[in-house]
């Protein structure tokens, strides 16, 4: 399948078979890692971890590749695999050979910083109620208007749902602040 | 409506990109201005992020899956491995309020009970007590239900709804989520059985239950099933499976193949040696045993296939593991098998069905050819001299004694589809000319003939004044030059006279023709072209020169249409024949494998 396929299927909201058609990547990735001291664990993490990136990105707009989006994948690895390792020692000199352009990796350390925020929204919502977590996928991920949501989840009315949610938001936005204040480290 | 909840609402909105254009403008005066907005903002942006990427995870998740293990397996064996079945959980008890004190000792099987949530899914079955039931769901879960496991408060039958999830979309569609204690697992499936009028039947003994799996994972344990005050599922006590035989042999398999295989083959793909997928289907278990066993004594048994292997890679051997059992071999397959799941069957290459189109494509091409082969040698030669006396008896020639130089050698081609002929009266040859004498000195005549055509004519030299004709041979050294008398091109000539020189043959299933004429000289080299003409052309050609009763016909030959039928059909299978294959088993090199490979001399 050719790239641009890829980024339509992508952004036709078929990510699924896209990501099928991404993961034959692995391999290569895999290889990488392996080859700077990482574990096939690690080889996963960090692929999985380019893939939300490079879905994320090729959901702007505007979003053009530079280069091959197994070049791309690839890149990002490397990039990732090198924020990971200074991460795990801090002594470690930094590497700066990623293979991506200059306006790239400023880019990506944007990002970066987004992914850690990204991170800890999703332990947030981990930690959060089931049913909440389902009521927000409804709302936000299947885009439900309030009635039909109230229905699946049990409410009586759409009403219900919207204080549902907004409480559930509020849980969730209270203890993200709670986590960003404790972990200032990240 | 409380502030705070407008607010979300607000940058609900905002985020949405709903807000009109002056909502929009005075939201973001707003957020300039005060930094927790600003905070709130960018929390929440996280949080809808966070939120979408659950089902983003999962489909990574998938994506994880497949590459790691194709889905189903429905290709290579048909129906019949369509729906691999595990025996894996023992037992399901329904967790009821008339629950039998008799079910407090099962504590630990597995409870599947609904949810309160909405799920879609369910399937009804009408029980018959009074029969043993084996159930297979439409999910291809099999449920064994002796006789006596239920009681239906004296009824006959009872009506059962079971509800199956085996894949992430089917887990999520039903509401059910796969963590155990906060803990996310790895689900192989989920089943929910429960009776439709739960106030009357009662469970008596064990539910079997098989549930499909397209894969089996050694560590796969049973979990209990307990639903929270919210409805939702948590799953706890894990117990491992009951059937776990089929898992140490799983064990041993892979440790066999890790141990043996691994160093030369892939299951998926071919690494020294050929790719392993599906190789339980693909050939037959008697042949695996010996070719596993000792592949180079089944190699010297005559079998092509393990020689056509063997030339396929590298001419190295596979090594002999003369000591694994039926059981061990049992084991290493089924590993491969179990891993096999997690290829699409389509995309193995299958070399055996590489070779059998190759031994059919020889068997076919060997048999079209002898046949073709036979009829040429019975066309006979493709150039008919007759010399014939003026009684139409042919002439034989003179035997010539030549002193220090070789004659020419005249090459005779077997001829295809064209007969030529060359037909002449009361004609001399060279050795005539030489007893004469008369005006002829040694002299020296080439005839050179561009490639591809020296192998395939006839070359012919002629004085028609002192009726001479004589076939010219090959000059070995040059390969494109004729000579007629000693192959060192010497010839006696009268110089002065007019000659012709020409040739016949076919090329590429045509006649080819060219003829020359020329003045003799001493010495010279004249050049023929041969080109491809009609059998009318060459025939018109030659009668419009004064070549004193010299005639060249040509003709179909009598196997013409046959061999052209044949050569039809060689084309036609050529198809058959498939690439990077070598099933060449019944050559030489075949019987000289078969002698070192095994050390007889």
């Amino acid at each position: 399948m050719d790239d641009h396929r890829l980024l339509e299927l992508i952004r036709t909201g078929n990510n699924d078979l896209a990501l099928r058609e991404l993961y034959r990547n692995f391999p290569a990735i895999r290889k990488l890692i392996r080859s700077k001291g990482g574990t096939g664990k690690d080889a996963e993490d960090v692929f999985q971890e380019a893939l939300l990136i490079l879905i994320r990105n090729s959901q702007k707009h505007g979003f053009q590749l530079t280069a091959r989006l197994s070049t791309y994948l690839y890149s990002v690895c490397r990039f990732l695999w090198n924020d990971e390792l200074r991460r795990r020692r801090p002594t470690l000199p930094y590497s700066a050979e990623t293979g991506l352009d200059p306006a790239d990796e400023t880019q990506l350390h944007t990002e970066l910083e987004k992914e850690q925020r990204i991170r800890l929204a999703e332990r947030v919502l981990d930690e959060l109620k089931d049913r909440c977590r389902e009521l927000l996928l409804l709302f936000y991920c299947d885009k439900l208007p309030l009635k039909e949501v109230a229905l699946r989840m049990n409410y009586s009315s759409g009403n219900v749902a919207k204080n549902q949610k907004y409480k559930c938001l509020e849980a969730a936005k209270l203890r993200l602040k709670e986590l960003h204040s404790t972990s200032k480290t990240y | 409506m409380r502030p705070e909840l407008e607010l979300i609402e607000e940058i609900d909105k905002y985020l949405n990109d709903e807000l009109t254009a002056a909502g929009r403008a005075g939201f973001e005066t707003r957020l300039a201005a005060e930094p927790v907005l600003r905070e709130d903002l960018r929390l929440l942006g996280d949080i809808r992020t966070a939120i979408h990427r659950i089902p983003l995870r999962h489909d990574i998740q998938t994506a994880r899956r497949h590459y790691h293990r194709a889905r189903y397996l429905t290709r290579w064996g048909g129906a019949a491995f369509g729906a691999i079945v595990i025996a894996a959980i023992t037992i399901l008890s329904i967790n009821h309020a008339h629950a039998p004190a008799a079910n407090q000792s099962a504590a630990a099987n597995a409870t599947l009970a609904a949810g309160a949530t909405t799920h879609p899914a369910a399937e009804i079955y009408t029980i018959d007590l009074t029969k043993d039931t084996t159930l297979t769901t439409a999910h291809g879960a099999i449920l064994g239900i002796p006789r006596g496991t239920f009681d239906a408060g004296g009824a006959t039958s009872f009506r059962l709804q079971v509800k199956e999830a085996y894949t992430i979309t089917e887990m999520i569609r039903n509401g059910l989520t796969t963590r155990s204690n906060g803990q996310p697992l790895s689900s192989g499936g989920m089943i929910d059985i429960e009776p439709v009028d739960s106030g009357t039947v009662r469970i008596l003994k064990p539910v079997k239950v098989s549930i499909p799996a397209d894969h089996v994972e050694a560590n796969m344990r049973l979990y209990k099933g307990q639903p929270d005050s919210g409805g939702k599922i948590n799953w706890i006590n894990p117990i491992p499976l009951a059937d776990t035989s089929r898992l140490s042999d799983l064990a041993i398999g892979r440790t066999l193949f890790m141990r043996n295989c691994a160093a030369c083959h892939a299951v998926r793909g071919e690494v020294t040696g050929p790719a392993l997928a599906y190789i339980p289907q693909r050939r037959e278990r008697s042949w695996l045993n010996k070719y596993i066993r000792d592949n180079q004594r089944l190699m010297a048994s005559g079998d092509c296939y393990s020689y056509s292997l063997y030339l396929s890679y590298n001419k190295t051997p596979m090594p002999l593991y003369p000591n694994l059992t039926d059981k061990d071999i049992d084991r290493l397959l089924y590993y491969i098998q179990n891993q096999s799941r997690l290829i699409d069957s389509n995309k193995v290459p299958d070399y055996h069905r590489t070779f059998d189109s190759c031994v059919l494509y020889h068997k076919l091409y060997d048999s079209l050819n002898e046949r073709r082969q036979a009829l040429i040698t019975a066309n006979g030669n493709r150039t008919d001299n007759v010399r014939l006396d003026a009684a139409g008896k042919p002439i034989t020639d003179t035997a010539i004694a030549l002193v220090n130089s070789e004659p020419v050698t005249i090459e005779e081609h077997p001829v295809n589809y064209y007969k030529f002929t060359v037909e002449s009266f009361g004609w001399y040859n060279v050795d005539a000319l030489l007893k004469d004498l008369s005006g002829v000195e040694d002299g020296e005549l080439w005839v050179h003939v561009p490639k591809p055509y020296p192998g395939e004519v006839n070359v012919f030299f002629i004085i028609p004044g002192r009726k001479v004709i004589v076939e010219g041979g090959l000059f070995v050294r040059s390969q494109t030059e004729f000579c007629f008398f000693t192959d060192d091109g010497k010839i006696p000539l009268p110089a002065g006279e007019q000659a012709y020189v020409f040739a016949t043959g076919e090329y590429k299933g045509k006649p080819v023709f060219a003829i020359k004429g020329f003045l003799l000289s001493r010495s010279q080299t004249i050049d023929l072209q041969p080109r491809s003409m009609t059998m009318q052309q060459i025939t018109d050609t030659v009668s419009r020169l004064d070549l004193n009763r010299l005639s060249v016909r040509v003709g179909k030959t009598p196997n013409f249409a046959e061999i052209r039928a044949i050569e039809t059909s060689l084309k036609a299978i050529a198809r058959f024949r498939p690439k990077d294959c070598d099933c060449n088993c019944g050559g030489e090199s075949w019987g000289n494998f078969g002698r070192d490979s095994v050390g007889v001399k």
